[in-house]
């Protein structure tokens, strides 16, 4: 594996603002603990969340229920309203986009998590939106145009 | 999970230019690397932490996944079986299938798993002030939740199967929807597609009132006897008026999936209350609250957390179908 030249890991080491990407910055992990660019502040970047933030979000996720469950009821003819057609499917789905959202970001912390952490955790949502974006866009349109067999 | 074990590990030889042991951090002597959770191959508990929870979300996107897949099914099958009805004149098989769903029991068992939520996150709160009475009573707090809820979906499975809904088990719901008022749409034709009738001129609606009345007739004549869907409609329950004929293939087809996706979301609560278990036993010993030590109840909490947001999408998908 190729190792970087004496010069370049003493520029790293001595001078980590000089060069591009992690390497030899502080906090990267990548300076030895004797390293005046070494910073360990002995705690471990905890961002410490209070419990009120953690109430005001379970009471947001106990109003969205309620407003699950209200759609619901709405679709179904609740006051005499027509109901939302096509829209039932992407209504609820998106109040319980807004569930999910409020859990990722607080409760698990993304919030307050690095870019990588962030980036990790949205990759899921974006593979999974490729299966059905991708795949649906076949099935969906299958009708579309009118050909035998179909 | 090594950085639950309080033991202090050998010290490793680091190749430093300078010498290692004028530069002690934090008052942890005997030339430790760090505080005793901290492994070998991390720098410092910064990097442990990024760690584990970028570990931790990278299984976590492979579970998105597998539900992903899931939950594809569910919306490739929805689609076609509503055009399907759509086209036929018939009920959504989907909509019927959510309708036959114990609508209370469901709205519980989601008020459970968004408290189970909230009692983990304080878990990880308390664990991080170091409070190991309130670190074991929510977890223990949270165990319950989750035992509550797998209890009110074996009550709710237990009554499928007891008027025959179960595909591949005991598929038999003719009584049983004939109790609601649905009458199962007869597969012949071409790919199983639902035919009206015996060939008689007549709406879909005609069909499926005479149907009804037929198999009221039916089960009349025979005392209610029929199997494991003898039990038709609840004792304490009138049978409905006619409501809707719906194809009773793809009607199996969403109980096929409502099976499989609230049976591995179950799978993956017993998983996870065997984890808590474990982590109770751990958190009485003290290895969380002892030192500072909070992160595996951390990772612990991101499984949980993501078992109940896979709740919060199946529920309104499974239960609130309205049409």
């Amino acid at each position: 594996m190729a190792q970087p030249s004496p010069e370049r890991l003493k520029t790293q080491l001595e001078h980590p603002e000089k060069v591009a990407g992690n390497v030899g910055h502080a906090g990267s992990g990548t300076q030895p603990e004797n390293s005046p660019h070494f910073e360990d502040h002995g705690d471990d970047h905890t961002h410490h969340v209070s419990m009120m933030t953690y109430y005001k979000v379970f009471g947001f996720l106990m109003v969205f229920l309620l407003l699950t469950v209200f759609a619901f009821f709405l679709d179904k003819g609740l006051f005499g309203f027509p109901g939302f057609g096509f829209w039932s499917a992407p209504i609820a789905l998106a109040i319980a986009f807004a569930k999910a959202m409020a859990v990722v970001l607080i409760f698990m912390h993304v919030k307050f998590s690095s870019k990588l952490v962030q980036i990790f955790a949205s990759t899921g949502l974006i593979f999974v939106g490729i299966l059905f974006l991708l795949t649906m866009n076949d099935y969906w349109t299958r009708a579309w145009i009118p050909v035998a067999g179909q | 999970m090594s950085n639950i074990a309080v033991s202090s590990a050998p010290h490793e030889a680091v190749a430093h230019a300078h010498d290692h042991a004028a530069h002690e951090h934090g008052g942890h002597g005997h030339g430790h690397h760090g505080p005793a959770n901290l492994l070998h191959h991390f720098t410092d508990l910064a990097q442990q932490r990024e760690s584990n929870a970028l570990g931790m979300w990278v299984f976590l996107v492979t579970e998105v996944m597998t539900f992903g897949a899931l939950f594809f099914i569910y919306t490739l099958y929805r689609h076609l079986s509503d055009s399907a009805a759509f086209q036929a004149g018939y009920k959504a098989p989907f909509a019927v299938g959510s309708a036959l769903m114990n609508f209370e029991l469901g709205f519980i068992n989601t008020l459970v798993l968004l408290c189970s939520s909230l009692t983990v996150a304080t878990a990880v709160y308390v664990a991080g002030v170091r409070n190991k009475k309130w670190l074991v009573g929510m977890l223990a707090l949270t165990a319950f939740l989750g035992v509550v809820f797998l209890g009110i979906k074996a009550v709710e499975w237990k009554h499928d199967y007891d008027v025959g809904l179960v595909p591949g088990l005991n598929w038999n719901p003719e009584s049983y929807l004939a109790g609601k008022g649905y009458v199962l749409a007869q597969p012949t034709g071409v790919n199983g597609q639902a035919y009206i009738g015996d060939g008689r001129p007549e709406t879909v609606k005609e069909y499926g009132a005479r149907r009804l009345e037929e198999i009221r007739a039916n089960e009349a004549a025979h005392g209610g006897h029929g199997g494991h869907g003898g039990h038709g409609a609840h004792s304490d329950e009138k049978p409905k008026p006619f409501q809707a004929v719906v194809n009773g293939m793809q009607l199996q087809m969403f109980f096929v999936i409502y099976f499989c996706m609230t049976g591995l979301h179950a799978i993956h609560m017993i998983i996870g209350l065997g984890l808590i278990s474990v982590f109770i036993w751990h958190a009485k010993n003290g290895i969380f609250t002892d030192i500072q030590n909070d992160q595996p109840i951390e990772i612990f909490g991101l499984y949980w957390h993501f078992v109940d947001i896979v709740w919060i999408f199946l529920y309104p998908l499974l239960y609130l179908i309205a049409h």
